[in-house]
């Protein structure tokens, strides 16, 4: 009788550990936005550092982690002639409908941005970004409605419990956990530390519509105020690891996005470089090193490309203006500026 | 009247009450609308069942003969498999598990309807072959909605509607302790062990080192990611009063590839004997067709229904020729236990090498690095490189309480001599196990699911 007794003041005061333990946890939900925020801010002003120290013009690298990852502004910059730096950003919570907004006081008369767009980034408008981050604080005073919440950014929230499981073990939380993202970056903001071993090896789901339209008049909006600037703007892509089931479908939204952003500006025609056939697995050894020789790869076939594109030959180096854009190996057809 | 498949007479029992039914529905419905987020998703499931029992009553009410009604049981299995195979070949669903599903993350309930498919096909084959009677609607719903199995399973078999649906377990202290202790044991399993590990598993390997190391933690994650979700289902649907199959039964700890197979996703393998092989086994000896090729086909079966992608192919195919080798030749010798657990161990590490990686150029080269010595000299200077830092704190600290748990494991099976976690489910064991889950319960954003999810 006393053993059954003890278990079930056991199970009572696990239930109660438990109801706790949520509750704490669903506080830390905005706590976790708010930490990602904080960390984007920071690696913000260490991007607008490499930005104020490097004068016009220059390449301006901009996009999303397969930017920060396939690119070495450094190797570019060598080989180029031309001062680069690489002001990509990681896509995260809070992050994606403000990049823009970030990176447009940083371009000046004279600058080329050479921008990728994967799909992913800015796929949250500002609104949808606002309503994620006011239900994550709602969670904190109504518990029982996590289940209800349909969350872009669903990952605090496992299945089947409906208590909120935080990212962060509770043990990391109290020994602390390390910001590293500034420490990720160098001078020109190329990575030197992979955040973990495995990021980027997941194969990426493809985006299960068309470009959408928001995402296509955001970037327009975005190339519009850049080139009112004095700067140039460019778009390309980036190695990136699709399910293999998904390729084709991936090869169909691909060339879709290329054909809308050709509207807005040159596409270069990344499809015959090395770079975009390669393995993005080699990213990061198994001591989180950044893989210079295949990263220092990807960045020579990308100057060789780069060099042949007339908008780079013809950059003004001096800084005191830009040449005409001429278009070489560009989408020439269905670019409104081509002649 | 219709008559009972259990027995009435057993003690603390009593039969599921009508409103005790239409809330168990009610719960079902609502973890369902829960997880798929969307009414349409709901009403889509619930007209699918709905339907086929409408299905299966018109084929009771019409089909007379008994020849008529061994082709609409038969029927009803295949019409299930090859829907749900051709869905997996077809791309629409892909696979149902490994780290290459393409399921969209807006449809993940789209697996529970392979679930729910596949036991609407099994009790319409044990009606038209009257293994059973035609279940009242209620009955039926509450069988293949049954919310505590979080549309994964365990797969029950038809025969077991009746037991399931209508026999409550009077709620004792030792039942409610039973069904406490499975889904605490569940949810360390699955969140604190499974999650973290997923940060392991990286399917570009260089160097055949790496992959039997990540082929081998995946195994580990699989295995607690599923054991500890089928736990949480048996255990919630214990304290309800009900009594599921028990999944896992210390898998790891098998004596031989049979015995494996009643222990691993146990109430799949059921389900595939059951309506698959003892059906097709009698009527090929019916008609005198040897029957050696039958277990492994039925391998393959399964592996089609796990995924539509050759790796998956290629994994059935090198289980069914384990299993027949295992049957044919192995089983005639004698093997210490040591033997036969290493060579068990190996096997599911090398299929799990095939089972997680749908990119058959990248498992092709994978498989390619097991002859080149270069390579396995680049694994082993890899070895030497390995630093506190190189992988998360969390994922080896999960992989060092995986190992300490299967330790524990053998010793829960010496101690007791049962395969049922005994030694986890003590009143201390449960004790530390709720202080490590409280300090390192852990949600991994790549881990959300093992059926369908990376």
């Amino acid at each position: 009788m006393r053993a059954i007794d003890l278990r079930l003041w056991f199970i009572g005061l696990t239930i109660l550990v438990f109801i706790g333990t949520s509750y704490q946890n669903a506080r830390w939900l905005p706590a976790d936005y708010d930490r990602q925020a904080r960390v984007y801010a920071q690696e913000m002003l260490h991007m607008g550092d490499v930005s104020a120290r490097t004068p016009s013009p220059r390449i301006i690298f901009a996009g999303g982690s397969s930017v920060i990852y396939a690119i070495d502004a450094k190797a570019i910059e060598r080989d180029l002639g031309i001062r680069v730096i690489n002001m990509a950003m990681s896509s995260r919570i809070g992050s994606d409908a403000n990049y823009f907004d970030y990176l447009l006081p940083h371009i000046r008369k004279g600058d080329l941005v050479i921008y990728n767009n994967n799909g992913w980034l800015h796929k949250l408008t500002q609104k949808a970004e606002a309503n994620d981050r006011r239900e994550a604080r709602r969670l904190a005073d109504r518990l029982w409605e996590v289940a209800q919440i349909d969350l872009a950014e669903r990952k605090h929230v496992d299945w089947p419990l409906l208590l909120p499981i935080p990212v962060a073990p509770v043990f990391i939380r109290l020994s602390g956990r390390e910001e590293v993202s500034i420490r990720q970056r160098d001078d020109h903001g190329g990575l030197v530390q992979c955040p973990t071993r495995s990021v980027s090896f997941r194969p990426h789901d493809v985006p299960s519509a068309a470009p959408d339209r928001k995402v296509i008049a955001h970037i327009s909006e975005f190339v519009r105020d850049a080139k009112s600037r004095g700067a140039h703007v460019i778009f390309f892509e980036t190695p990136i690891l699709i399910a293999a089931r998904e390729r084709e479908k991936w090869s169909r939204y691909r060339k879709e996005l290329r054909l809308q952003l050709a509207q807005v500006a040159p596409v270069l025609d990344a499809t015959e470089s090395r770079i975009f056939r390669a393995d993005p697995s080699s990213f990061c050894d198994g001591a989180f090193h950044v893989d210079d020789d295949v990263r220092a790869e990807w960045s020579r076939t990308l100057s060789a490309q780069l060099r042949q594109f007339p908008a780079v030959i013809t950059l003004d180096r001096t800084g005191t203006g830009v040449a005409p854009l001429r278009l070489g190996n560009v989408a020439k057809s269905t670019h409104p500026q081509a002649d | 009247m219709r008559p009972s498949q259990i027995d009435d007479t057993a003690p603390l029992a009593s039969r599921r009450s009508l409103p005790s039914k239409c809330t168990l529905l009610a719960l079902s419905i609502a973890l369902i609308w829960m997880i798929a987020g969307d009414w349409q998703i709901v009403a889509f499931i619930l007209t699918m069942v709905t339907s086929a029992w409408i299905a299966i009553a018109i084929g009771d009410r019409l089909l007379l003969r008994d020849r008529a009604r061994t082709i609409a049981a038969g029927m009803s299995i295949a019409g299930a498999m090859v829907a749900i195979i051709g869905a997996n070949v077809s791309g629409l669903l892909g696979t149902l598990t490994g780290t290459a599903a393409t399921l969209q993350n807006q449809w993940p309930v789209l697996l529970g309807i392979t679930f729910y498919a596949l036991q609407a096909g099994g009790v319409a084959s044990d009606v038209f072959r009257r293994a059973i009677v035609r279940p009242a609607l209620i009955d039926y719903l509450v069988f293949i909605l049954l919310g505590f199995k979080f549309y994964s399973g365990p797969l029950e078999r038809a025969t077991d509607l009746d037991r399931i649906v209508n026999h409550v377990d009077a709620r004792t202290a030792d039942v409610v302790w039973e069904g406490f202790s499975w889904v605490l044991l569940g949810v360390f399993m699955k969140f604190v062990i499974a999650n973290p590990m997923a940060e392991l598993i990286i399917l570009n390997t260089e160097n055949p080192i790496s992959t039997l190391a990540v082929a081998t933690v995946a195994e580990l994650r699989i295995y607690f990611d599923f054991a500890g979700y089928s736990f949480m289902a048996l255990g919630l649907a214990r304290l309800a009063g009900i009594e599921l199959t028990n999944n896992f039964r210390q898998p790891l700890f098998a004596a031989n590839l049979p015995d494996f197979w009643h222990r691993w996703h146990a109430s799949f393998g059921s389900w595939l004997r059951q309506y698959i092989y003892f059906p097709l086994r009698d009527a090929m000896r019916a008609r005198q067709i040897p029957t050696r090729l039958l277990a492994p086909s039925v391998f393959m079966v399964s592996a089609i229904w796990h995924g539509g992608t050759v790796n998956f192919a290629i994994w059935g195919a090198v289980h069914a020729f384990a299993f027949w080798m295992f049957v044919a030749v192995l089983s005639k010798r004698r093997w210490s236990a040591w033997a036969a657990h290493g060579s068990i161990i190996t096997l599911l590490i090398f299929v799990r090498l095939l089972y997680i990686d749908a990119d058959t150029e990248r498992l092709f080269a994978k498989l390619a690095q097991f002859v080149d010595l270069g390579a396995w000299a680049a694994g082993i200077g890899l070895i030497s490189n390995i630093t506190p830092s190189t992988f998360p704190k969390s994922a080896m600290l999960a992989v060092g309480l995986s190992l300490s748990f299967i330790s524990l494991e053998w010793e829960s099976i010496r101690r007791f001599g049962t395969h049922d976690y005994r030694l986890f489910r003590s009143l201390p064991a449960m004790v530390v196990i709720l202080l490590l889950t409280i300090l390192f319960i852990h949600h991994s954003p790549s881990a959300i699911f093992v059926y369908a999810r990376n």
